[in-house]
Order: C-alpha cells, then structure tokens, then sequence
C-alpha cells in the first residue's frame, strides 16, 4: 500500500470516528479517535518494531 | 510512455491489444473487441491494482484463457525500461489485491519485486460506460478495498501484538493498586475487634463467675436455715452429757483419793501419783485433740493420702506427697499463666509466623533458624510448631473454670498436708508422753497392796473411760461449734447483699438470678463463637495478606524474567527488589492496568477497521443499486455519509463542472440519502436535482472529475489515466470541452500521461493512420 492509500484510509476513519464521538451522547472511556488512528497507523507500519511499539504504548499509558 | 504487450506465437481466445503509444494527451480510436479495455487492466494489474475485484467470472476466463503476456514500457526517465511477465494460469482463483503471485518485473533488466512497482508507475483506468452513482459507488468501493488491506495489516499486527500485551498482563494479573493497604488495615481491623472481644468475654467471665459466687452464697443460706436447728441441738446435748461426766470424774476422783488415803503412804507419794494423775489426763485430752487434727486435715484434702498416723514412716510418706503436689501446683499455675497470655502470644505468634512465611516463600524454608538445645529448627519447624499450638487454642471458659478449680484444689491440699505432716509430729509425741506418764502411774501403782491396787486399777478403768467420753465429747462439740460458725459466715446477709450489688442486682430472688445466670452463660457461649468467627476472619484476612504479597514477589519476579526482558529494557518500569512491597504493588498494577487498558484498545481498532469494512460495503452498494442510504443500524454508516457528501459536493464544485451543469451556481450540496444534488443559481433561487438525471453528456464531465480525483491517491513516481469507453457518453460537441478540461485539471497535477480511448467511428482519412489501424485494429493522435 502506498503512503497516499493509507493516508486516505486513516484520514476517512479519523473523520468516521470523530463524528461518530461527537454525535454520541456519552463518553465511552475509550481512547480519543486521535489516539485511535494514531494507534491503527503505528500498527500497520512497516518499520514498528511490535516490542518497541508494545512496551511505549503501555509506558505511555502509564504516564498519562 | 509507449506500452507494448506480446504473447508467444499462437491462437489466443482472448484478443489483446500490441501497444499504446507514448504523448502527455492521447485520442486513441479503435475497432470493438480488439484488447483496448483489456490491455489496460492487465496495466492496473501490473502497478499494483485489482480492477476485477467485482469480476469474478472475468477473472476466472482470463486465467484460463489470456496465457503468458510480456508488456514493455518505453524508457521511465533515466530509470529505463519496465518490463513483466505475466503468468495468468498460476494466479489465485480470486480477485485478491496484487502480489507477488502476478509474475515477475524487471527494471532496466534487473529484476523487481512486484509490490514496488507501484511506487515506480500506477496505471488508472476511468470508464466512461458507469452512471454517475456507480462512479460515486466506486469511490466508496475503491475506500473499501484500501480498508480491507489496512484490516489485514491491522489483524497480522494485531495478533503479534497482542501476544506481548497478554505476557505484560499475565505477569502482572492479580496485582491491584491499593489492595496491599487495604488488606493490612483489614487486618488491622479484625485483629482490634478481636482483642475487643476477648477484653468484653473476660468480663462476662467475670460476670459469670460473679453470679455463681451469689448462687453459693444462697445455696449457704439455705443450708445454715436447714441445718443450723440440727447442731444446736446436738450441741445442747453434748454440753449435758459433758457436765454429767465431769461429775461422774469428780466422784470417782474422791473415791481413788480415799482409797490412796487409805494405804497410808508418804505426802511425797500421794503427791506423786496425784500429779501423775492429771498429767495422764492433760495429756490423754491433748492426744484426743491431736487425733481430730489429723482426721480434720485429712478430711479437709480433696485428694486423700493413703498415711497412717501411727506408721512410724508417715511424716517421709507426708513429705513426698507434698512435693508431688508442688509439682503438680507448678505445671497448672504454668498453665494458668499462659493461658492469660493467650492474647499476647498469639499476637507475637502471629508476628513471628508472618515474618516465618515470607522466609518459607522466599525459599528459605530449610535454613536453620534456632538452636534448641542441640537441635537446629528450620523456620519451617517454627512455623509448624507455631500453627500446630494455635490449632490447639482457644481453650474453652469451661476448661479455664475446671484449670482454676484444680489449682484452688491444690492450694487447699498443700495447705492442709502442711498442717497434717504438723499434727502428725505432735500426735507422735502426745502418744509418746501418754505412754510415758502411764507407765510411771503404772510404776507407782505396783507399790500398793493387793486389794488396794485392785479397787484402784477397776476405778481408774471406769475412770479412763469418762475422759476418753469427755475428749470425744469436746471434739464433737468443737466441730459442731465451727460448722455453725462457718454456716453463719457463709450465710452472712451483708455479703450477699454486697455481691448482688455488684452485678446489677437489686433483688436476691434465687429466680433472678438464675436467669441473669443462664443469661450470662449464654452470653459468654455467644462471645466464644463470636471470638472463633473472629479468629477465622483475621486468620483468613492474614492468609489473604500473605497471598497478595506472595502475588506481588511472583509478578515482580515474572517481570524481571528473560521472557520478558524486552519490556523492561524498553520501559525501565520493573520494581526493583528492593524497593517496598507496596511500592512494587503500585509500579505493578500501573503496569497491569495499562496493558489491560491497551489490549482493550487493540480490540478497538481492529473493530474500528472492521466497522468501516462493513459501513463502506453497505454504502457502496447503496449508492450503486439506488437504495438511498439511511441504514442507522451499522456503525459508522451516518458518519460516512456525511463525509462522503462533503467529499462528492467538492468534486463537483470545480469550476468547470459548476459552470457546465450547475449554472455556474453555488453552495452545492450532495445528499446521498436522496441521492440528489442542490445548488445555488446566482439569481439565488436553490435548485435540486437528482443526480441519474444528468444527461450523458453532462455525467460524463461530472464523472471525470469525481473519478480524476482516485489519482491523487497514488505516490508513484509516473502516472497514467486511461479514459476508456467514453464514446457512447461525450457527444462530439462537447469533446474538445473535455480535452480542455483535462488539459487545465488534469495533466498538470494529476497525471502525466492521458490516454482517451474510443470506440472507431469513422475510417481517418490520412495514410499514417490507415496503415496504423490495418496493422493494429486501431489509430492514435497525439494531441499534446
């Protein structure tokens, strides 16, 4: 997949979500759609360590 | 960039075109059923695209009947030429997105991997035989293939991933923020309770205790009302029947003083035997008392000895009875003790056997702890021993009562063995000085004459027995006189009203009592069982304890493993072995919670991804079979639309579009649930439309601008578009329209080469162009 494409996909699901947020009436708990996608792009990355990226997410959970 | 396409020698089912030709804008015009569509999907396929992804009988004919195809490029810049083979027999019998399985690539020669050509050239093809809503439906259909290829990426991570976050969780799993303290206050609590408890069942104890001393005391006066008459009695007789032997005994005391006087012997010797007389006397009534003390000590002990007074080896027997009963004094009053204690060792016990389990946990279990007299315990041992004596407790109020009665008893015994071993010695020697002072009065009364003697002996016989009568008499009256006095003590009013007084007693109703006792009773049993519960709960609130710190020690271990290394060279955020328990418990369940919460938001995005797989297709096909959107139940679907509707009305507002079919009008909105579009005019009036009410002409514009936008998404370093199939739409007046529209929108941003090919219409009238469609079954114009 080329940059472009999944710049194209990221972008539609972070709209998709943040209207889907803002539209709901309650806060669910999750992560923000920001978060979201920045998570679904650092997952389909090809150049993440799953280690790296497993043990910073987590670390950053903690820190927050 | 020229493309040429080449298969071996042979007949071919499907046709396919021999090239297209190089130029920035092209019109290509060819006979029908010659290759021209085909020929530029198998270009889409070969830049990475899947254009039959909605084909799947397409597919299947043209694995089995195109067979292997090379296609060229011209020169891409100064990277050379691109070239393919492709296999069709070997692909998969689905449309899936393109890999390796396609054939091979070469560039300039060297060979390529397949998957980075699209980053060399990408190849769209833009047909002009779609409505406008299957042209908008494939917008949304071409989001839904990138999104599937994103949700596989997303699934392949997501297992890998979630193998990690699951080792995070599983190592630290059970460890919870706050539980550490709040089981330490717990026991904390139950041990306060606890000792609550015992301090309120030692004074119902008490209370217990208390009435019982009050039922004695009535019992008393109940027995000195019944018995008191009885020994007055007794009494008055015995002092009658004293006073009448102590005349008898004077009588016949004159009598042996006449008949002494009688024998005529010296004063010296009627002194004598005199003096003898009532030393016998003085000494028998001595005797006589020393023989009821050793029966009243007897009779005092609850545990009687097997002692003869006369066995000259008494007092030896007396003695060893006595340390016995030291001893056993010893061992109850140690018990006594410990049981007092109770409270106080368990605690330490507890302390102790905390500190124990640790050690035992942290694998020490075998290391010798204590030296107990040449015997090594390990902290194993100890902590046996220690739960070995607790099971053993608590000891019940009726054993402590029956404990308390057996010293009582002992104290009693070893007091009245005291004065027994004393009567003893002094019963001894009354015998010895009676048998003395007998034998001297025998000495003298074997002076007298015959007769004398005689009459002597018979009246001292008669007279011996007055005494040992009188002596009797004294021992019956002086227990009776002390049975009253103790049954007068005992039954004192003063007492009992003083003992009521103190339990909160106003009435000396035996009724009362009685109840308030069983009331007691019963309420010491509650407290017993309410103790016990209690126990349990802080034993079980210890076990609990020890089991979370053992919990936190396994996950801080599980943590520094070499499985685990990863994460915490990455993250510094083990607990280090030092730190405190309740420390390494907070680092712990962040850590916990956090891959908890993550693993969570893995399953978020890949639902996230799906959801829009799901939305997409469902919107997909309802903007191309006419359905109108509206479905609210799947997610996401409201959110789509609305961007898609955003989206379509900006296509449609380039300027040439506006101008040709809106009006040159404004403010143009798509609604896709309506499927139609409104504008603006400028005279302000709004006007809607619905968008299968566009003319061909005019869809075709509309449609190529939507379409042209599919291009922006590549990055590739050289793109081509092929209009296909636009004949049947763009009527003749309207082409150079077209033209220049692509020219102005198109060639400068969007693509660098634009191929439009079309159906032939007319045979060209030039000789370039006739020998061009005779060789290849079609002519080209290059127009830029």
């Amino acid at each position: 997949m080329t940059d472009n494409a999944v710049d194209r996909v990221v972008n539609l699901l972070h709209e998709a979500l943040a209207d889907e947020a803002a539209q709901a009436d309650e806060q669910t708990g999750q992560l923000d759609p920001a978060d979201r996608v920045q998570l679904l792009k650092s997952m389909i990355s090809e150049d993440a360590e799953p280690e790296d990226a497993v043990a910073s997410w987590i670390a950053r959970a903690i820190h927050v | 960039m020229r493309f040429t396409f080449s298969r071996p020698q042979g007949s071919h089912e499907l046709p396919l075109v021999e090239e297209y030709p190089d130029g920035r804008l092209v019109r290509v015009q060819g006979y029908n059923g010659i290759g021209k569509s085909l020929a530029i999907r198998l270009l889409q396929l070969a830049t990475g695209q899947q254009p039959y992804v909605t084909m799947s009988n397409a597919w299947g004919t043209l694995r089995s009947s195109l067979g292997h195809v090379m296609i060229e490029t011209s020169p891409l810049g100064d990277r050379g030429h691109l070239t393919w083979r492709l296999e069709p027999a070997q692909w998969p019998e689905h449309p899936v997105p393109v890999d390796e399985w396609l054939g091979s690539a070469e560039l300039d020669g060297r060979p390529l991997p397949i998957s980075e050509v699209p980053k060399l050239l990408r190849v769209f093809r833009i047909a002009g035989d779609e409505t406008l809503s299957e042209s908008l439906g494939q917008r949304v259909r071409r989001d839904l293939e990138l999104t599937r290829q994103v949700g596989d990426k997303v699934e392949a991570a997501g297992t890998i991933w979630d193998l990690r976050v699951r080792q995070v969780e599983e190592a630290t799993s059970g460890v919870r923020r706050g539980k550490l303290e709040a089981l330490h206050s717990e026991v904390r609590e139950a041990s306060e309770q606890l000792d609550e408890a015992r301090g309120q069942h030692h004074q119902l104890r008490e209370r217990l205790e208390g009435l019982n001393d009050a039922l004695d005391l009535l019992d008393a006066q109940r027995e000195m009302t019944t018995r008191l008459p009885a020994i007055q009695s007794q009494l008055l007789s015995l002092r009658q029947r004293r006073s009448k032997a102590e005349q008898e005994l004077r009588r016949l005391d004159d009598k042996a003083g006449q008949i002494l006087g009688d024998e005529r012997r010296s004063r010296q010797q009627a002194k004598q035997f005199e003096d003898d007389e009532r030393l016998l006397r003085l000494r028998r009534d001595r005797l006589q008392r020393r023989i009821w003390e050793v029966n009243r000590a007897l009779t005092a002990m609850t545990s009687v000895p097997d002692i003869d007074r006369d066995d000259p080896e008494a007092r030896e027997k007396l003695a060893a009875h006595i340390a016995d009963l030291r001893q056993e004094l010893a061992v109850a009053e140690r018990e006594r003790l410990s049981i007092d204690r109770q409270g106080v060792v368990r605690e330490l016990a507890s302390d102790v056997d905390d500190s124990l389990q640790r050690g035992i946990e942290d694998g020490l279990g075998d290391e010798a702890i204590a030296d107990l007299r040449g015997e090594r315990i390990s902290i194993e041992d100890l902590s046996d021993g220690i739960e070995a004596l607790d099971s053993q407790r608590p000891i019940t109020t009726e054993q402590v009562e029956l404990l308390r009665q057996r010293i009582g008893d002992l104290e009693n015994d070893l007091d009245e063995a005291t004065r027994l071993d004393d009567a003893i010695r002094l019963y001894q020697k009354a015998v010895e000085d009676v048998d003395a002072t007998e034998e001297s009065l025998q000495t003298l009364l074997e002076r007298l004459t015959d007769p004398a003697a005689q009459s002597y002996r018979e009246l001292q016989d008669s007279r011996s027995a007055l005494v040992d009568e009188l002596a009797l008499n004294a021992i019956e009256t002086g227990e009776l006189e002390r049975e009253q006095d103790a049954l007068l003590a005992a039954a004192d009013p003063g007492a009992i009203a003083e003992q009521l007084e103190g339990l909160g007693l106003d009435s000396n109703d035996e009724e009362s009592i009685q109840e308030a006792h069983a009331a007691a009773k019963s309420d010491l049993d509650e407290s017993e069982g309410f103790i016990s519960e209690l126990a349990n709960r802080e034993g079980e609130a210890k076990a609990e304890l020890r089991a979370e710190e053992a919990a936190i020690r396994s996950a801080a271990e599980a943590l520094r493993s070499e499985d685990l290394s990863w994460f915490v060279a990455r993250t510094k955020l083990d607990p280090k072995q030092d730190d405190p328990l309740d420390a390494q418990e907070t680092r712990l369940a962040a850590i916990s919670t956090a891959a908890e919460a993550f693993a969570k938001h893995l399953l978020t995005v890949s639902n996230d991804v799906q959801a829009m797989e799901n939305a997409l297709g469902w919107l997909a096909r309802s903007i191309e079979e006419g359905t109108r959107p509206g479905h609210e139940a799947l997610r996401l679907v409201p959110s789509l639309i609305r961007r898609y509707e955003r989206e379509f009305a900006e296509y449609l507002s380039a300027p040439e579009v506006i101008g040709a079919l809106f009006d040159g009008g404004s403010d143009l909105q798509v609604d896709l649930s309506k499927l139609t579009t409104t504008w603006v005019t400028p005279q302000g009036e709004r006007r809607t439309r619905p968008i299968e009410a566009f003319s061909s002409g005019e869809k075709a514009f509309a449609y190529t601008r939507v379409q042209l936008e599919q291009v922006a998404e590549g990055d590739a370093e050289k793109k081509v578009v092929f209009l296909d199939e636009f004949g049947a739409y763009v009527a003749r007046d309207r082409f150079e329209e077209l033209e220049t529209f692509i020219r102005k929108r198109a060639l400068p941003d969007l693509a660098d080469q634009v191929v439009i090919v079309l159906p032939l219409t007319q045979e060209p009238s030039d000789v370039e162009h006739r020998q061009q469609l005779e060789e290849n079954g079609l002519f080209w114009e290059i127009l830029t």
